[in-house]
């Protein structure tokens, strides 16, 4: 392996002050507000959270793909130094996105086009990216398809996306991702639509296509088994804002913020008797929407007290690189 | 505990196109062959991956399909043998929950009218009084009377999940099948209502059926289990039993095949989990079903299928590292 493990190269991403709001008719949805983080080079950074938390949007955010009414109010977003908010679209398309940067989402099937087949859907990297014609980049593909794991791949380069099983589609999405070697990959929930035995093997063909391609990896997902099995860094975010940060031992070891410690007691603990109930973290996500002052998961704390109610806990520091937004964390209490 | 549901043999056969004019049509066996008992007062876990006939098998058991042979024998009647006026009388015993609780209930009506009209349609009651229980239905399952008007696009996944419950439960069934109740939604809302189902169990004395593919949540919910693959069921037991010790390889690669949320256990990249996907419905294997996928294969799995034997200890498994004994050749008809 040319990567030394022990050598920190920096981050390969960096994410700083963060704002996509939508402007719907019901008000502003800030969909991720102010969150700042960093991939560092090699690493796998997770994001965890429940829906409408504003993983997927961070996640769209970085590739530039958000629509109207979405909107990015403010932030940078670095990757090796350079300001990819401050790019054309065009440059952003030529570029770095598919090219520097890959991505695969979470449902396969409504990603890939249907008309297409599989192999020139793959192949498109390499024909927008590096010029090349489809007849050029047809044993290149086929080596990637290979590579991801698809059998008879000569073979399957002309079939289309509905001959392909869930796993198989996922795994050629994959391919269509790799296909420029980028640095950064960024997954959105890769194996949430697959079976479980298939989602074992796309997070191991996942885990070695990050050290072949000597890449990083934005990963992210809901479950915190994928995220234990897969993570060297953790963010949790709850209603548009981080609300944890840290390593994953970090955060399986000592969670630090009510809404991380309800997250891990929800995981159905096995040795635990089957006639107890399931932990449960009360009501329901906060939807932000003009979300009002004071802490954003103050509704659903079993610890709240008077000043969750007006400030607005900030990220702090509680260990070396562990991070936490909540008034009982900080120390100045 | 006396048996409420005893299914015998149950298998159904779609007959779909043939592939051309001269060929054959073609059959795919959705459900081979499946007996099981669910006693009074259990929840009977049924868990497998998508494709393996486990929503069919509840179909069939509340006559939602029609089975191309077996017997259902429910509460002292047999199923198969109740004409439409009989059926429709057994249907109030036995109710269903469905996956998707968005796409389960009717965008036009109210949740209210959508639990009262299941009153109207068994001719209970009149509009008055069903409207009052309803409400008091809403109650029961934690939302609140006022709902009753609302729609369901202004709940939650959660919310309208606890509305199909309401639905299936304002008959006072003594069976309800779960089809995947909770799969849909995020981790905190699950645990709320696992418990919610739970608590109604106890009050209500029901049983149920839970069709899942997630072995945690089984293994701490349900009493019992079987494992379906490809429309057998290859292993049964205590759900407690099952999952700590498997016996069949399928079960170990299910079991071996979830990501722990625990940052020492296995990463993805060590994950012991199992080659190849299911094989395709219309081409079962002639031996044992999981043979092309099976680390512990011998020379006469390829060619005999392995007979669902009782080991004891409520234990049942088909595979030839357990038991010689050979299932009998069945039949297409």
């Amino acid at each position: 392996m040319a990567c030394e493990p022990n050598v920190d190269y920096g981050p390969i991403l960096r994410v700083v002050g963060l704002k996509t709001y939508f402007h719907l008719r019901d008000g502003t949805l800030q969909a991720v507000d102010d969150v700042s983080f960093e991939v560092g080079t090699g690493k796998t950074l997770c994001i965890v959270g429940e829906s409408g938390s504003g993983k997927s949007v961070t996640a769209l955010s970085i590739m530039g793909l958000i629509d109207p009414p979405g909107r990015i109010e403010a932030g940078g977003i670095y990757h090796h130094g350079e300001d990819l908010l401050e790019l054309q679209e065009d440059e952003l398309e030529g570029r770095i996105r598919g090219n520097r940067i890959g991505m695969i989402f979470q449902d396969p099937m409504s990603s890939l086009n249907p008309s297409f087949t599989i192999g020139d859907q793959v192949a498109e990297g390499l024909v927008l990216h590096r010029g090349l014609t489809r007849n050029q980049a047809r044993q290149e593909t086929v080596d990637v398809l290979r590579l991801v794991g698809i059998p008879d791949a000569e073979a399957r380069y002309d079939l289309y996306p509905h001959q392909f099983s869930g796993g198989m589609r996922q795994r050629a999405m994959i391919a269509a991702a790799i296909i420029c070697e980028p640095d950064l990959l960024i997954a959105d929930e890769p194996t949430t639509a697959l079976d479980v035995t298939i989602q074992a093997q796309i997070l191991r063909l996942l885990a070695e296509l990050k050290d072949k391609l000597n890449s990083s990896l934005l990963m992210i997902t809901h479950d915190l088994g994928v995220v234990a099995s897969m993570a060297d860094d953790v963010l949790v975010m709850n209603a548009g804002k981080i609300v944890e940060s840290g390593t994953v031992e970090q955060m399986f070891d000592s969670p630090s913020h009510p809404y991380t410690q309800g997250l891990l007691n929800c995981v159905i603990d096995a040795e635990t008797q089957r006639d107890g109930s399931f932990e449960v973290i009360p009501g329901v996500p906060l939807v932000p929407i003009n979300p009002g002052r004071g802490c954003r998961f103050k509704d659903r704390c079993t610890r709240r007290f008077a000043r969750c109610n007006r400030e607005e806990p900030v990220l702090l520091p509680i260990e070396r690189g562990h991070y936490a937004a909540c008034h009982l964390c900080d120390s100045a209490t | 505990m006396s048996d409420l549901l005893t299914v015998q043999d149950l298998r159904k056969v779609y007959q779909i196109g043939r592939k051309g004019l001269l060929q054959a049509r073609r059959a795919v066996t959705a459900v081979d062959g499946v007996s099981f008992v669910v006693r009074n007062g259990e929840t009977f876990g049924l868990v497998g991956e998508s494709g393996c006939g486990k929503t069919t098998t509840a179909r069939l058991v509340l006559r939602l399909v029609e089975p191309t042979s077996g017997w259902i024998g429910f509460d002292g009647w047999d199923l198969l043998d109740c004409n439409k006026k009989e059926m429709r009388q057994r249907r109030r015993e036995m109710q269903i929950v469905f996956q998707d609780p968005m796409t389960a209930l009717n965008p036009r009506m109210s949740i209210g009218t959508s639990i009262a009209d299941t009153l109207r349609f068994h001719g209970i009651g009149d509009s008055r009084s069903r409207v009052e229980e309803a409400r008091t239905m809403l109650e029961v399952v934690g939302l609140s009377r006022s709902h009753y008007s609302g729609l369901p696009h202004e709940f939650s996944g959660g919310q309208c999940q606890r509305v199909g419950i309401a639905r299936a439960l304002i008959l006072k069934p003594k069976l309800v099948l779960l089809d995947e109740p909770v799969s849909s939604l995020d981790v905190s809302i699950r645990a709320q209502v696992l418990n919610l189902l739970r608590t109604l169990q106890n009050e209500y004395g029901l049983t149920y059926i839970f069709i899942s593919h997630d072995l945690t949540v089984v293994r701490k919910f349900c009493s019992t289990m079987a494992v379906l693959y490809l429309g057998k069921i290859v292993e049964e037991g205590l759900s407690d039993a099952v999952s700590r010790e498997p016996l069949h390889p399928y079960t170990q690669a299910l079991v071996n095949s979830v990501p722990q949320p625990d940052p020492r256990a296995p990463k993805a990249r060590d994950l012991v989990g199992i080659e190849g996907e299911l094989p395709s419905a219309l081409a079962v294997p002639k031996g044992c079903r999981f043979e092309g996928r099976c680390p512990h294969r011998m020379k006469k799995c390829a060619e005999k299928e392995p007979a669902l034997v009782d080991l004891g200890g409520n234990r049942k498994v088909a595979c030839f590292l357990h038991s010689d004994a050979e299932a009998p050749t069945a039949t297409i008809s």
